[in-house]
């Protein structure tokens, strides 16, 4: 294990973890605990539950380590995003937010940029809008305007072509649009 | 509004969060205290013995029909007979 460097390739790293290695698990999490952290705390909406959920990924990347196959059809990268993906919408599933007809009263779409009140709700109610969406496109629209990752990358982690993921993207910019304008939020605008 | 405006829009309403070196390492930290009372899970033996399963059905099938056609029929039909059988069965090109 001497010769293991940041260099490595993540499959370099995870033949490592498979014999054990503590360090090389270090090296894998300081690659991508970062770019992970953000997602699930876009997705999740919470810092906590994002931790954990990143934490339990990784701790499945080193219980799994032995059957990884190197070089096989998904890189790792790919694969660990779709691991987080679904466990926070298996998160927001198993603990539901609350409906949006739960978020209050239509938002007053004047200007007051002081509220923080008002925003913490608006930010709640795009979230809850989220949540219910289908979970496909729940997945696209999460990775793609949240996960900072580009659309053929995208399209790979939810393993269908660029145009299955862009179809999806416009249902979903639909069906956001449509939840958000029962709450009289007509511009995502009004939601900042 | 356009699907960019709406985009953009969205990720300005849920920005990316500023993730702290010190919240990373403690992350890594507490992971790894994890990692060290989890057992990694070995191996399965069976993806290696696919290749050879996929015979062993043919082969039980082989092996009973063999029994049963032995039992049934070795006495009856001889070697011989199952063989002059086949010829007769064959179609022979008549030359012209």
């Amino acid at each position: 294990m001497g010769g293991l460097t940041e260099d490595g390739t993540d499959d370099d790293l995870l033949l490592s973890i498979a014999e054990g290695s503590q360090r090389a698990f270090r090296l894998l999490m300081q690659r991508h605990a970062r770019p992970m952290l953000a997602l699930a705390q876009r997705v999740t909406g919470s810092a906590e539950d994002a931790d954990e959920i990143v934490q339990e990924s990784f701790l499945k990347v080193w219980r799994l380590a032995k059957k990884w196959e190197v070089g096989g059809a998904a890189s790792f990268s790919t694969w660990f995003y779709r691991v987080v993906l679904n466990a926070c919408l298996d998160r927001k599933r198993r603990l539901p937010m609350a409906p949006l007809e739960d978020a209050g009263e239509p938002v007053d779409p004047s200007p007051d940029g002081s509220d923080c009140a008002l925003t913490r709700q608006r930010r709640s109610v795009l979230l809850a809008a989220l949540n219910q969406l289908p979970d496909r496109q729940k997945q696209a629209v999460s990775l793609c305007y949240f996960g900072e990752v580009s659309g053929p990358e995208a399209a790979k982690i939810l393993d269908m072509s660029l145009s299955a993921l862009e179809a999806l993207l416009v249902r979903g910019r639909r069906g956001l649009k449509k939840s958000l304008m029962k709450h009289g939020i007509s511009s995502v605008g009004d939601i900042l | 509004m356009s699907g960019d405006e709406f985009i953009e829009g969205l990720r300005r309403a849920i920005p990316a969060p500023e993730i702290s070196d010190a919240r990373i390492d403690a992350l890594i930290e507490d992971t790894l205290l994890r990692a060290q009372g989890t057992s990694q899970s070995r191996p399965s033996f069976w993806p290696k013995l696919l290749p050879v399963m996929q015979y062993a059905l043919p082969l039980v099938v082989a092996v009973v029909m063999g029994i049963t056609v032995d039992r049934d029929y070795k006495s009856e039909l001889p070697v011989a007979q199952f063989s002059s059988v086949l010829l007769s069965s064959s179609l022979m090109p008549s030359g012209s």
